[in-house]
């Protein structure tokens, strides 16, 4: 995708849609899918979300204005997609507040594809007790690499303050991280 | 924890794939079955090469419910004063007609969820709400009682 207006046209052209598609596949399907799953966490859920971000994506290509870059605009979209799963989730089975930071980690306990040794559960766990928004934005910079003006885009959040959230929660996360490793070394 | 690194080039896509994969099944324990990109893949275009592309439909669907919003704020507008504040209305039809038109609401899925919600009633402030539902019931009385009559 050496030029992205270029690569839009075709995107946008009913004549060379299916082919760009394809490479527009080639290239989100696995970073959207990691992106996803840190939100949804369960493999199942987060192929389900993946397919509809997708399909969203193929439906609204030709009202893309390019206001933002096709890498924001996509993030935002499976970003949007993961959030109106999860509200649908939450609604369904009344969780409340005091539930959702054990209804992170029972749900990933469930999850088959979870294989997590002590120390990515002590992570998981370290995580999950993080608000949402917080962990979302740690997340977002640290496991998908995605720059702070395109996260405020994503998020609607300003720069400013998605910097100062995201160095708290590394700050954070160090600190109880040191901590699991002299646990786990002592236990050795 | 080892970051991976973005790279938008095409060739270097693999490896950062490779390293984002890696990434997440080392440091959060994420696994995924076996071949699943390439069959998500598959199911993906399969599903996009199902969808009708019903421009016109959809339209047509949206239209008249949009329509029939914007026929139901004039009439408020013109006979139930206290209803509606009278200065908003062109701000507020424009600000939902953008919404809708950028935020790709025009679809078959959220056009249900529309129908669902009494449109004039969004368009009403809190503490005036009362008054306009009280102009909204007396009136489907006053209908219903020249029907049944």
């Amino acid at each position: 995708m050496t030029n992205e207006s270029e690569f839009l046209e075709r995107l946008k052209n009913n004549k060379h849609r299916e082919k760009a598609f394809v490479e527009l596949l080639n290239l989100y399907q696995e970073r959207l899918y990691w992106h996803i799953r840190k939100l949804v966490i369960t493999h199942e859920n987060t192929n389900d979300v993946l397919q509809n971000t997708f399909l969203r994506v193929y439906k609204n290509l030709s009202k893309f204005q390019q206001k933002s870059t096709l890498h924001t605009w996509m993030y935002r979209i499976a970003y949007n997609e993961s959030i109106r799963f999860l509200d649908k989730n939450k609604k369904n089975q009344n969780y409340s507040l005091d539930d959702l930071n054990n209804s992170y980690l029972n749900t990933l306990e469930q999850d088959v594809y979870f294989d997590g040794d002590k120390i990515q559960r002590k992570l998981q766990s370290i995580l999950s007790k993080l608000p949402e928004k917080q962990r979302y934005i740690f997340q977002m910079k640290y496991y998908d690499d995605l720059k702070f003006t395109e996260m405020s885009e994503i998020l609607e959040i300003k720069v400013g303050t998605l910097k100062s959230s995201y160095y708290n929660t590394v700050r954070y996360i160090e600190k109880n991280i040191e901590n699991i490793e002299l646990l786990i070394k002592n236990e050795v | 924890m080892k970051k991976p690194r973005t790279n938008n080039n095409s060739e270097n896509q693999l490896k950062f794939d490779k390293s984002l994969r890696l990434t997440h099944q080392k440091d959060l324990g994420l696994e995924i079955p076996k071949d699943y990109f390439s069959n998500s893949k598959q199911v993906i275009l399969d599903k996009i090469s199902d969808t009708k592309v019903r421009p016109l439909f959809s339209r047509r669907i949206f239209l008249i419910p949009m329509a029939a919003a914007v026929a139901l704020i004039l009439a408020l507008v013109v006979f139930k004063p206290n209803a509606l504040p009278l200065n908003n209305v062109p701000l507020i039809v424009s600000d939902t007609l953008n919404q809708i038109n950028t935020k790709g609401l025009v679809n078959n899925n959220t056009y249900f969820e529309v129908e669902d919600v009494s449109i004039a009633a969004l368009f009403v402030d809190d503490d005036k709400i009362d008054d306009f539902v009280n102009d909204y019931v007396l009136e489907d009385v006053i209908k219903d009682a020249s029907v049944s009559n």
